[in-house]
């Protein structure tokens, strides 16, 4: 449900604009990008620097902060604001950054561990007060940078260095779980799908409130093809539920997503159900039970998994609030004055 | 901040629960804290340089964003020690560590020196004390003090870096006693930095030390030959 005002997109609202024309190079830091060769992370860098010049902000008004983890380098090698943070706790330095500053465009990169693991709590809490950023979560079903342990979302059964003869681990789906802390704007995309997830990142910038994207990302070295099934061209089609708002809910010519009966979703042949029983995408739904039915599509594993805006709808930002606060109630009561607060309890005068 | 240094004030339980007056500062009179954020490029070629030390403090300069031209990444990983580029040489790396401690020690200029009371002046023994155990170590000083004996008193404020005296301070009793309610970590660090053979006494209860407690122990070290 993005409001622009003029041209300005309704999450960019308070951030200054630019006359000047970016280009894909000026984005682009001197560091030498230290991924493995054929790692996903250098789509979604290539993407999403390409991607920066059409936000229209000067380039000292955004800040990436990241935790710890392969995808948490990202910072380094755009040429913004950056920080490198600390583990997990990247939502929690961006919401103290996006609250104090309504003028920076703020972005979060983590990663299915650095996200869902150390960071889980963070996240949850800055989807759920809806702080104005913009989370993009690499999820590689691995942990890449500690070569090759089972992470929160590895499948169960996984064999991992720390899991010799499989893990017992039930895995998060990220889609579902941000959707359960009540996320204003959810979104998944694939690193290898460079329209897909150039248009994801625009709808999420254009948001405002918190926007999770859930980034499928292959780690060649420590979990390579993890999400084969959905890149091979000749099944591709079959397999991605291309989320399109207003347009019917279809897999491929054959396939198509219709109510349950049970406020749940299914997967039917189209031949065999009558077409507009077929349901329509509404991303703006308030009520988040749709969507989340939508994410739990992905079950069994691969046959059929929603890409694109879960869920996009308004609901009060943090930022917002807690900066109008501030305001009505330094009209109602004037400034603050520390002495005499100080002074306000049990206190005395001594001769 | 004038450093760019975290600084970790050690509190205690008792300041927490007890009660006690306390004047309260004048506002006007608190020193103005002014974080003195970089607005311009601190480079010879009009470049930012983040890491570039100030000579005298060894402090970054701090570019906060939306400041045009100063757009940088910090971050965990080792950096050089003048551009701010991720490094992974080990003389930079090697460097950059022995330029935090010297950042971190040369804050000793900034900290008053240790006072010692030693109303006497000829005290051989030396109670060196800090943070919550003010209270029971001054009280059986007094004791001390009040029936004859002479024992000189001092109390930390600063733990790292130590007031820069302190170590001639150490060296000009012949016995220093350091009471702690630990198994003795003030007493490691004095012993291991200024080879000083302080002779430490610990009690872990829970419980502040009692003065009668603490003067025993005292009156015990000055009576030694
Ligand atoms: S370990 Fe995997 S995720 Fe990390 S950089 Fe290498 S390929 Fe990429």
């Amino acid at each position: 449900m993005t409001e622009t005002n003029g041209t300005v997109p309704a999450g960019l609202r308070l951030v200054p604009r630019t006359d000047t024309e970016y280009r894909m190079k000026d984005f682009k830091s001197d560091q030498e990008v230290r991924w493995c060769p054929g790692c996903g992370d250098y789509a979604i860098l290539a993407a999403f620097q390409s991607f920066l010049p059409q936000l229209g902000v000067p380039r000292e008004n955004i800040v990436m902060v990241s935790g710890i983890g392969c995808s948490s380098r990202f910072p380094y090698y755009l040429s913004t604001y950056g920080v490198h943070s600390i583990h997990g706790r990247a939502p929690a330095i961006a919401t103290g950054l996006a609250a104090s500053r309504p003028d920076l465009s703020v972005w979060v990169v983590t990663g299915d561990g650095d996200g869902l693991s150390i960071g889980g709590n963070h996240l949850i809490h800055a989807l759920r007060r809806n702080v104005n950023i913009n989370v993009l979560l690499f999820n590689n079903r691995i942990y890449g940078l500690t070569k090759g342990q089972y992470s929160p979302t590895s499948e169960p059964g996984k064999i991992t260095k720390s899991s010799p003869v499989g893990s017992l681990d039930h895995p998060f789906n990220p889609v579902s779980l941000a959707l359960g802390a009540e996320a204003s704007f959810v979104a998944r995309t694939v690193d290898s799908d460079r329209k897909h997830l150039t248009s994801v990142l625009r709808a999420a910038a254009d948001h405002p409130g918190a926007s999770f994207v859930e980034i499928y990302q292959n780690c060649p070295i420590f979990n390579d093809d993890a999400f084969e099934p959905l890149k091979d061209p000749a099944a591709r089609d079959l397999r991605l539920l291309r989320l399109e708002h207003g347009e019917p809910l279809r897999l491929g010519p054959d396939r198509g997503v219709v109510a349950d009966g049970f406020g749940g979703l299914e997967v039917v042949d189209v031949a065999s159900v009558d077409e507009d029983r077929l349901i329509r995408h509404d991303a703006h739904r308030p009520d988040p039970g749709y969507a989340f039915a939508l994410s739990r599509l992905d079950q069994p594993a691969f046959e059929h998994v929603p890409v694109g805006v879960f869920r996009d709808v308004r609901r009060p930002v943090y930022d917002e609030l807690l900066n109008q606060q501030l305001d009505e109630a330094r009209a109602e009561r004037g400034d603050g004055d520390l002495g005499a607060l100080l002074a306000s309890g049990d206190t005395w005068t001594v001769d | 901040m004038r450093y760019r240094t975290p600084v970790i004030v050690l509190s205690d339980g008792y300041l927490a629960n007890g009660s006690e007056p306390w004047r309260l500062p004048e506002v006007a009179e608190l020193p103005v804290i002014d974080p003195g954020f970089a607005t311009e490029p601190n480079g010879p070629d009009g470049e930012f340089l983040p890491y570039l030390r100030d000579e005298d403090t060894l402090a970054r300069p701090w570019a906060v964003p939306g400041t045009a031209g100063l757009e940088h990444r910090i971050g965990g990983i080792e950096k050089h020690a003048r551009t701010g580029d991720i490094s992974y040489t080990p003389d930079n790396h090697d460097l950059m560590v022995r330029t935090r401690q010297a950042k971190v020690d040369a804050i000793a200029r900034d900290i008053p020196e240790l006072e010692v009371s030693d109303p006497t002046g000829d005290a051989d023994v030396l109670v060196l004390g800090w943070g919550g155990t003010y209270g029971s170590i001054t009280a059986a000083v007094r004791r001390i003090r009040r029936s004859g004996g002479r024992v000189a008193q001092a109390h930390l404020r600063h733990l790292n870096p130590f007031p820069a005296n302190l170590g001639a301070v150490l060296r000009s009793y012949d016995r220093v006693v350091v009471p702690e309610i630990n198994l003795g970590q003030l007493s490691l660090l004095l012993r291991g930095r200024f080879l000083v053979d302080v002779i430490g006494y610990n009690k872990v209860r829970g419980l502040p030390f009692k003065a009668e407690e603490l003067a025993d122990v005292l009156r015990e070290v000055i009576d030694r030959d």
